[in-house]
């Protein structure tokens, strides 16, 4: 119920600031928080009670909290809609903040990412897996802890919002390339282990069937993520690159 | 010294660390030999680079002609990744086959077009 109430409280505070935006704010930006927050919501709201019986349910909701809501965040530009929507002190403040030596050093692509899957997989290890499945209050850290990592990262790759360090094409491939052979490891050594890992899912019937199934979603569901972002910022940085080569070639024809 | 032997090492490194978290899963041989294998591999690849970069290199003929490499290619990067998706497809479905294929095939000629303008 808490988490829900944190969730409600990101898309209010995401409508909050459309509606106090000093400019009509694009709708496929709108789109993508709203497909972030449902992300989230279903995670956290009907999937819950499944996750707890079936460790392929609780796979489907770490690849949601972890990987999905947070990209889809991400690209939502956050950080862009509070410098469109708070008031010139507060806008001014957060700038300097972002643009501090601290916030430099640390909230590159070069730490937050590595951050983000070192999360990934201490979370995943079977005993931190075994734990959080005993202990409620573990649960949700972890869960804190992947969605909050997974964000921080994604805000640094993407360079949607006004950052400093934002990465550029080849950056961006190298940080996701980094990012997902980490999430296919721990997927492919759920997937194909030929024992149960987990105390909590081995009283099933069907638990290493389950564990199986969990292997391939975390697998899956990180190409699924992050494939895409890879192709569509080639093909940008493609695009980008041989529009600077027409403007040199017309640049060389003038003199 | 253009230090590029570093992005290679710290990727090998990156391999051979997940490599041994492996182990926590007692994966099976071959499996942990595959990873462990590129990542060393790929250490001993940068190693290679940093070596090659210390070397001093003879002194350029008289006359001849420089050719200006770009130090990084986004086309380069793009192709290396269309073909780990294809070949990733092998395992995964044909649908990522078809993803990393039309990548690469668009790398190529990104690749085609640098290489014209090089020689321009």
């Amino acid at each position: 119920m808490t988490a829900l109430a944190v969730v409600a409280a990101l898309g209010l505070l995401y409508a909050w600031g459309m509606h106090r935006s000093r400019r009509p704010w694009p709708a496929h930006r709108a789109a993508l928080a709203a497909g972030g927050i449902a992300a989230l919501a279903a995670a956290l709201g009907p999937l819950d009670g499944a996750a707890d019986r079936h460790f392929a349910d609780h796979m489907v909701q770490h690849v949601l909290i972890g990987a999905v809501a947070p990209a889809l965040l991400a690209a939502a530009a956050p950080m862009r809609l509070a410098f469109a929507a708070l008031p010139s002190a507060p806008r001014k403040r957060l700038g300097q903040a972002l643009h501090a030596r601290v916030t430099r050093t640390i909230a590159g692509p070069w730490v937050l990412v590595p951050l983000a899957c070192a999360v990934l997989l201490v979370s995943h290890l079977p005993g931190v897996l075994s734990a959080v499945e005993a202990h409620p209050l573990l649960h949700v850290i972890e869960h804190a802890a992947l969605f909050w990592s997974a964000l921080a990262a994604w805000i640094a790759v993407l360079g949607v919002d006004p950052l400093p360090g934002a990465p550029g094409p080849i950056g961006l491939l190298a940080a996701l390339s980094f990012w997902m052979i980490a999430m296919a490891t721990i997927g492919s050594q759920y997937a194909s282990s030929d024992h149960v890992l987990i105390a909590a899912y081995a009283h099933q019937a069907d638990a290493l069937a389950d564990q199986r199934s969990a292997g391939l979603i975390m697998w899956l569901g990180g190409l699924v993520t992050i494939v895409p972002v890879a192709v569509i910022g080639s093909l940008r940085g493609m695009w980008v690159e041989e529009q600077r080569q027409r403007r040199r070639e017309r640049a060389e024809g003038v003199r | 010294m253009t230090r590029g032997w570093r992005v290679v090492a710290a990727w090998g490194l990156w391999l051979c660390l997940l490599a041994a978290i492996q182990i926590i899963f007692t994966p099976d041989g071959i499996e942990l030999a595959l990873l462990a294998g590129a990542g060393v591999g790929t250490v001993l690849v940068g190693l290679l680079a940093l070596f090659g970069e210390q070397r001093d290199l003879p002194p350029r003929p008289e006359g001849a002609e420089t050719v200006e490499l770009s130090s990084t290619s986004v086309p380069t990067m793009a192709l290396a990744v269309g073909i780990a998706l294809a070949a990733l497809g092998a395992e995964v479905g044909p649908w990522l086959t078809g993803i990393g294929a039309g990548l690469a095939v668009f790398a190529i000629f990104g690749l085609v077009r640098e290489r014209r303008t090089a020689r321009s």
